[in-house]
């Protein structure tokens, strides 16, 4: 007796008719369904090398020859109740499959989706982000500066894009849960890729959906930079800090001549979502993006007792609860702040913007009053 | 004319999903049992086993696999479990329900609806 859980599932239909599970100590089973009476259906279950499921994946092995030229004559019936839990598996009394259930010959799959499998595999979900530096050319290599100030970006826009998605969805996240943060887990070569997997537990489905709206709105919008015009309706429609992320993502591959590739998926995708963006795109799009400030902004409404006020600096600080406020004038405004009362209770209306500083990603909040009001109780 | 559907199952909040469509003229092909479907051929997973959860959402569970051409059923085919069983051409009307593109190569999920009238819209399939 033994507990194996699904892993990769090659053939569906109804539920999952073929598919690969993991035991304990790592070691891989391949499932086929062979009976469905009235409690559900049954699955005849072998074990394979690490090889050999490979080769079964990549559509180099039949699933008959699976079954029957095993490596080992061990074989295991498994009736699930539940195929998202691990669940027991029994061994047959046979060494070899009978005729009766052999498939027919000719049955192949081809499951190479790298990212779909590493998501199953960790059931969580998943990203691929791909950045083609130019050191990274002959070897997985990448200065440490860019990719520390990359990582602050790539998670800034995720940060972003999921909160402006939830608020879209009348779901706000609230302040201090951070749903989609992420963890680097392994590097891989070819361009420099990081391989970043949800922080945080996810579902039964191994799902996070603030990553998965986060992933969603970024590859849409990666999708579109091809066309300067889209991708700045796209940044208009979601604007404020979400799209002041994906400006500076752009900067950051404009100035290190870098085209970025992103592939996610989680467990339950058929196949991981792709999207890239080459250099000359960042760069239209910036151009384009530099004739619309409006594009960062996001309005801020700040009622709270005034803690200073200072007309020679035209600099303000405001306590709104137990958080604390500051930020200047905005640029071109005339307006004045001698007229504000320190200790009295405003309400302050000011635009606040996102930057990053450079070099270390981080991200700055600045705010910029645009016009305040006495608060009457 | 949109179509106000009674299902044949009850389904969750929020199912079939917003992006589904309207099945009005959808062809498609399920495996039946023989030429001659019954209505147990056209069950979703949820009302055959009620008590198991396979690795899909629940919504999805209660829906129907059908697949837009069909050579895609072919790889089931090799199933000795399926091997028997005949692909059957279905023509779905507006009021059969609702379906949407989900899984690999042609495979959609069908919302059944109470209105689905077996023996005018099957046929053996090629």
């Amino acid at each position: 007796m033994r507990d194996i859980q699904l892993l990769h599932t090659l053939l569906e239909y109804d539920y999952p008719q073929v598919f690969v599970a993991r035991d304990a100590i790592g070691v891989r089973y391949v499932c086929m369904v062979v009976d469905e009476g009235e409690c559900g259906p049954v699955f005849l279950c072998v074990p394979v090398s690490a090889q050999r499921c490979i080769d079964l994946l990549n559509g180099k092995l039949d699933l008959r020859e699976i079954y029957e030229k095993p490596e080992l004559f061990e074989f295991y019936h498994a009736a699930p109740d539940d195929l998202t839990q691990a669940f027991n598996i029994e061994n047959a009394q046979f060494n070899e499959t009978p005729q009766e259930w052999l498939p027919e010959p000719g049955l192949v799959f081809k499951y190479t989706d790298e990212v779909l499998i590493k998501a199953q595999e960790l059931n969580t979900t998943v990203a691929f982000a791909s950045l083609a530096v130019p050191e990274a050319s002959q070897e997985a290599r990448i200065r440490s500066r860019k990719l520390s100030e990359f990582l602050a970006i790539y998670q800034g826009a995720l940060r972003n894009l999921a909160r402006a998605a939830a608020k879209f969805n009348g779901k706000a996240i609230a302040k201090g849960e951070e749903p989609y943060e992420t963890d680097v887990f392994g590097f891989c070569p070819g361009s420099f890729t990081v391989q970043v997997r949800s922080a945080e537990s996810c579902d039964m489905l191994g799902e996070n959906k603030a990553l998965i709206s986060a992933f969603t709105k970024l590859n849409e919008f990666l999708s579109l930079a091809d066309n300067p015009d889209d991708a700045v309706a796209f940044l208009l429609d979601i604007k404020g800090h979400a799209a002041s992320s994906l400006i500076s993502l752009l900067s950051f591959i404009s100035e290190n001549d870098c085209p970025f590739a992103n592939t996610w998926s989680t467990p339950g995708m058929h196949s991981s979502s792709r999207s890239r963006i080459r250099v000359a795109s960042a760069q239209n799009v910036i151009q384009r993006c530099l004739l619309r400030e409006d594009i960062g902004v996001e309005e801020l409404e700040l009622t709270g007792v005034v803690d200073s006020a200072k007309v020679s600096t035209r600099t303000w600080r405001i306590d709104v609860g137990s958080v604390a406020y500051s930020g200047g004038v905005k640029e071109g405004s005339s307006l004045n702040l001698a007229g504000i009362t320190v200790g009295s209770r405003y309400t302050f209306y000011c635009e606040e913007k996102i930057e990053i500083v450079q070099g270390t990603g981080r991200e700055v909040k600045v705010i910029s009053l645009v016009r305040f009001e006495p608060f009457m109780d | 004319m949109e179509v106000k559907h009674e299902w044949y199952e009850e389904l969750p909040d929020q199912c079939p999903p917003s992006d589904s469509f309207s099945v009005e003229g959808f062809v498609c092909y399920r495996l039946c049992e023989s030429s001659e479907p019954t209505e147990k051929d056209f069950l979703s997973h949820r009302k055959l086993f009620p008590n198991k959860v396979f690795n899909s959402p629940e919504c999805r569970a209660r829906a129907i696999s059908v697949f837009k051409h069909s050579e895609d059923l072919d790889p089931l085919l090799k199933l000795q479990i399926h091997k028997h069983k005949a692909k059957i051409k279905i023509t779905l009307r507006g009021e059969d329900g609702l379906a949407m593109k989900t899984g690999k190569a042609s495979h959609y999920s069908w919302w059944r609806s109470k209105g689905f009238s077996m023996p005018s819209v099957a046929e053996v399939g090629q």
